[in-house]
């Protein structure tokens, strides 16, 4: 989503975090961007449909927080039980991984909970989800930018 | 909104750029947090033990080293030269210590996850104070002094005086004597030390606690700015200074990873420096470095955070006082290669004009050749560097240096810290 600090200061690459170091001061000039995690982010792969939403709003810059999940089928909609769910992630742009080893649990009727994230420079990051369940296994990944 | 987005005024700044600026203003810096580590940590009896134990050379081995050799008071707590030299050579830059206790992670690789356990290693250390933990348990129990002042705040001693069951020279950390010396103690015996050992950690880390950073003149700047003084922003910092600040925030990306009021994210990154002191990774078998003089090459945080797991020391460890819950930094650090090979900690850059020689291994001499490395971002010869060339001018350069010595802010303690205590 493009805020109003984005249009006007698009010609610099670091538009994006500036916009949400003033989301951080709660500037009333940004509006509340769907990628700093406020709401429930859905993404779809070819088996698993995952939706995740932060425990932490603003998606906080630097600290441990944790991030609730459901996954469904794509076919049917049904929650996944018993799915094995690896996090791993990055910043694709400044070539390194996440500074943490997030970990999941499973709370039940295909929702888990996945602790232990950090994201320690503003920019953008990528979040990648290995999901295997039975034979089906499967990559997913959620681009977010602080 | 205190700001707001306006191109009028002949302000230099956008309104987003100052919300990011007020995130770097000391201003920003929350009260420090408690340390669930240690129960003593605002303990003011510790502190005072522990700023004795801070500067009394009678902590080493020789006798004539303490903390205060490499982190030297008048010199915001470095000491100027490429490695820190006490009994020896150290292996890495002796870093500047002033705001350490907002870190999660100590020493340049990270690998002690706590400012007590932080302060054990220097004391065991064979190049630095050289002494082990039997030795500087008996320490505080002769020294009528201490060993009140110890009393009254971790409790009773056991009787040191007994060399059979306390003999000197014993710890796990040292070498195969002294290990030995250790394994034939009592296992109670063993706990009870390293339980002093530990609390001689403590009280040390309560004491430097105190040492915080103080107010610098971008600080000033930028407080003027958000209250709108704009002639005392144009009096606290030059034309050049401000566009320094505005490439440190802008193009050359620097607050990416120097973030917030410390001017660290206190992240672990890989920027390609490498120990001229080290051989080259990769060239020769790991056997061969058996056969040389030339340290095996500095793996950063891909080590440290491997030691941290380990160390009995750590925040989930017996000696810790923190519950489970306290300890989501350790559990959940990231151990793979991609985010930890070559990496270090992110330094603080209060003060960074004061606090030369650069970088782990103190590479650099000057701030102009810290920039030209950003500016070329060479590749890095462990692990990858996650640095793109800047590609900026001369006159940009200049300015991003001249920006940095507006950092200049020393240490904001009250000034018994800073002395060496006179009792
Ligand atoms: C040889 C000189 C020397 C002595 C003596 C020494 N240090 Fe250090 N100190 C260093 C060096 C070098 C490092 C960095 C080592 C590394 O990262 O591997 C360091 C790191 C530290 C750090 C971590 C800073 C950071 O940015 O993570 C703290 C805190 C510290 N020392 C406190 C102490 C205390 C407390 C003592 C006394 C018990 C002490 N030092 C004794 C040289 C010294
Ligand atoms: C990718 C993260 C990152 C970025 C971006 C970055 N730095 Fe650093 N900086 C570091 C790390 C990590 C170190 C320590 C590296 C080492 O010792 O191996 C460091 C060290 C330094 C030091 C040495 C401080 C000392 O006490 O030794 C200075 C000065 C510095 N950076 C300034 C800058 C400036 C100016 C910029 C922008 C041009 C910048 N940094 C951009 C991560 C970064």
């Amino acid at each position: 989503m493009e805020s109003a600090i984005q249009m006007l200061y698009g010609k610099f690459k670091m538009a994006r975090y500036l916009s949400h170091a003033a989301l951080i001061v709660g500037s009333a000039l940004a509006c509340v961007s769907d990628a700093a995690g406020n709401s429930w982010q859905t993404i779809s792969g070819k088996y698993f449909a995952v939706s995740y939403q932060s425990q932490t709003v603003p998606l906080p810059l630097n600290r441990i927080h944790s991030w609730q999940t459901t996954i469904k089928t794509v076919d049917d909609g049904r929650p996944v039980e018993g799915a094995v769910v690896k996090i791993y992630g990055g910043m694709p742009a400044h070539r390194h991984g996440l500074p943490t080893q997030p970990r999941t649990t499973e709370v039940g009727n295909g929702r888990y909970l996945i602790r232990g994230l950090k994201f320690s420079m503003m920019g953008d990051w990528e979040v990648w989800l290995d999901v295997t369940y039975g034979s089906l296994s499967e990559k997913l990944v959620f681009k977010l930018s602080l | 909104m205190p700001f707001s987005l306006r191109a009028d005024s002949g302000s230099p700044w956008t309104g987003a750029e100052i919300a990011l600026l007020r995130l770097q203003w000391i201003g920003s810096l929350e009260k420090l947090p408690t340390d669930p580590t240690n129960r003593y940590a605002d303990d003011p009896q510790a502190a005072w033990l522990g700023h004795r134990l801070f500067f009394d050379r009678r902590f080493s081995i020789n006798g004539r080293i303490s903390c205060a050799t490499c982190h030297q008071p008048d010199n915001n707590f470095t000491d100027g030269v490429i490695k820190g030299r006490a009994i020896g050579e150290a292996r890495r830059n002796t870093p500047a210590i002033s705001g350490i206790a907002y870190s999660p992670w100590f020493f340049w690789d990270g690998r002690t996850d706590s400012l007590w356990s932080q302060a054990l290693e220097p004391l065991e250390s064979p190049v630095e104070q050289g002494g082990n933990r039997t030795f500087y348990a008996r320490l505080i129990y002769s020294d009528p002094v201490y060993k009140k002042s110890y009393e009254l705040t971790f409790g009773a001693l056991p009787d040191l005086s007994d060399r059979i069951r306390f003999p000197d020279g014993a710890t796990p950390a040292g070498n195969i004597a002294q290990k030995k010396k250790w394994d034939l103690m009592s296992a109670k015996d063993r706990r009870e030390v390293n339980r002093i050992f530990s609390n001689i950690g403590k009280a040390i880390a309560a004491y430097e606690r105190k040492l915080l950073p103080g107010t610098s003149r971008f600080d000033r700047y930028v407080e003027a700015l958000l209250n709108n003084r704009i002639e005392e922003t144009d009096a606290t910092m030059t034309h050049k200074e401000v566009a320094g600040l505005k490439l440190f925030i802008g193009k050359a990306m620097c607050v990416t990873c120097h973030q917030g009021p410390l001017f660290t994210n206190n992240s672990f990154h890989n920027i390609g420096i490498t120990d001229p002191a080290t051989l080259k990774p990769g060239y020769l078998p790991a056997i061969i470095y058996l056969f040389t003089d030339r340290p095996e090459p500095d793996y950063g945080r891909y080590r440290g955070i491997r030691r941290a797991l380990k160390s009995e020391f750590n925040c989930l460890g017996e000696y810790s006082d923190a519950q489970e819950g306290d300890c989501v930094e350790l559990i959940y650090a990231g151990r793979h290669h991609r985010a930890t090979l070559g990496a270090f900690k992110v330094p603080s850059l209060r003060n960074v004009a004061q606090t030369g020689p650069y970088m782990h291994a103190g590479v650099f001499a000057s701030l102009e050749e810290v920039l030209k490395h950003y500016n070329t971002a060479p590749p890095a010869s462990v692990g990858r560097s996650e640095l793109a060339p800047l590609n900026l001018s001369e006159q940009e350069l200049e300015q991003l240096e001249a920006f940095l010595r507006t950092l200049d802010s020393p240490v904001n303690a009250e000034t018994r810290w800073f002395k060496r205590p006179s009792s």
